[in-house]
């Protein structure tokens, strides 16, 4: 739930002295209000994530330009329903290893918070439908497979012994479709299995 | 198939297919409704903020409304928000068979709270003119289907 409204310059004044005031508006409300870390800024982004926290809201922002004695008309978003369009991050992944089986643990990812000492909100709570997209690569087979789950603990059974696996994981919702952002590729060898060194 | 429990009355319903039947369709019919300070479905008039008891009537009211008011009287050349929303209403009317089920079994008591929100939420449709409130209550489809939802 971090969002952050970012635009373009206007059009035939890149590399001119442009700056931008924004303005954000909640659906249903009465009035535009402002950011004031936003306002006759150079940049072209502004995080609007503090002020659209609430995701069972629905949101408009808008952005004017000025370049000298010049100021444009305000440039509109649509409207921005948090809870259906924002981007969900990948969990946390834990692997432990036997011989032939790996142990996967998921920790859903955390809303966005502004203040850090702020009690976490797990994505869970939010989308109680929060599914994981399991990927798993044999690097000696050259072989990827892929699971869906539910839950956060996942047992891969059925290993090959002393075979490197690669394992990454995304969360999604079902329904409309989300960007996704994978988590980081994490690999680890199942152990040796004595019985096949006796041979 | 999703299990609303709305009080005593539990029914199922396809709230998966919905939602995404109308996310094909949202952003066309979000961009016809101009009017960003009115909003019809109302965080304090919403299922969650009624007690259980009456949820079930409350949807059953809303429901109707959304068939006889809302379907039946937009219009649009797109075919193919015309045929999505025609999917909606029927699971729409679906659900709203389904409720009756639970009224004549008693278990979908209309009392004031849920007729007063009711009220409410017909007052600010109604305060709009006919189109403005059919393109504002459809894009307000969101609200609705999250309601129920969090009624699972």
């Amino acid at each position: 739930m971090k969002n952050i409204l970012q635009w373009s310059p206007p059009e035939g004044l890149q590399g001119a002295e442009v700056t931008y005031t924004v303005r954000y508006f909640i659906y249903g409300q009465k009035k535009w209000l402002s950011k004031s870390e936003c306002r006759n800024i150079l940049r072209t982004y502004c995080n609007l994530s503090a002020e659209t926290s609430d995701y069972e809201h629905q949101y408009y922002a808008r952005v004017k330009a000025v370049w000298g004695t010049n100021c444009s008309k305000g440039a509109q978003t649509g409207r921005f329903y948090p809870f259906l369009e924002t981007r969900i991050g990948p969990p946390e992944v834990a692997l432990t290893t036997d011989k032939k089986s790996i142990s996967i643990v998921l920790t859903a990812p955390e809303k966005w918070k502004k203040d850090p000492e702020e009690s976490s909100i797990s994505m869970q709570q939010i989308y109680s439908n929060l599914k994981y997209h399991v990927s798993i690569y044999n690097a000696k087979a050259n072989k990827t497979w892929s699971q869906c789950v539910t839950n956060q603990m996942l047992v891969l059974s059925w290993l090959e012994p002393d075979t490197l696996y690669c394992v990454h994981v995304a969360s999604f919702v079902p329904g409309p479709p989300r960007l996704a952002q994978p988590s980081e590729k994490q690999c680890v060898s199942t152990l040796k299995d004595p019985a096949s060194a006796l041979k | 198939l999703k299990t609303l429990h709305l009080g005593s009355c539990v029914i199922t319903t396809n709230l998966q297919e919905m939602r995404n039947g109308f996310s094909e369709i949202r952003d066309r019919v979000l961009a016809e409704d101009e009017i960003i300070d009115v909003r019809i479905l109302r965080k304090m008039v919403s299922l969650q903020d009624t007690e259980p008891a009456g949820q079930c009537c409350l949807l059953r009211h809303v429901l109707r409304l959304y068939l006889d008011k809302v379907f039946k009287n937009y219009q649009t050349p797109d075919h193919h928000i015309l045929r999505k929303l025609s999917s909606l209403a029927n699971s729409f009317l679906t659900i709203k068979k389904d409720l009756r089920l639970c009224h004549d079994r008693m278990t979908c008591p209309c009392w004031e709270e849920a007729m007063e929100k009711y009220s409410r939420i017909l007052s600010h449709f109604e305060e709009l003119k006919p189109r403005e409130a059919v393109v504002k209550a459809l894009g307000e489809l969101d609200i609705l289907l999250r309601w129920m939802e969090e009624a699972e």
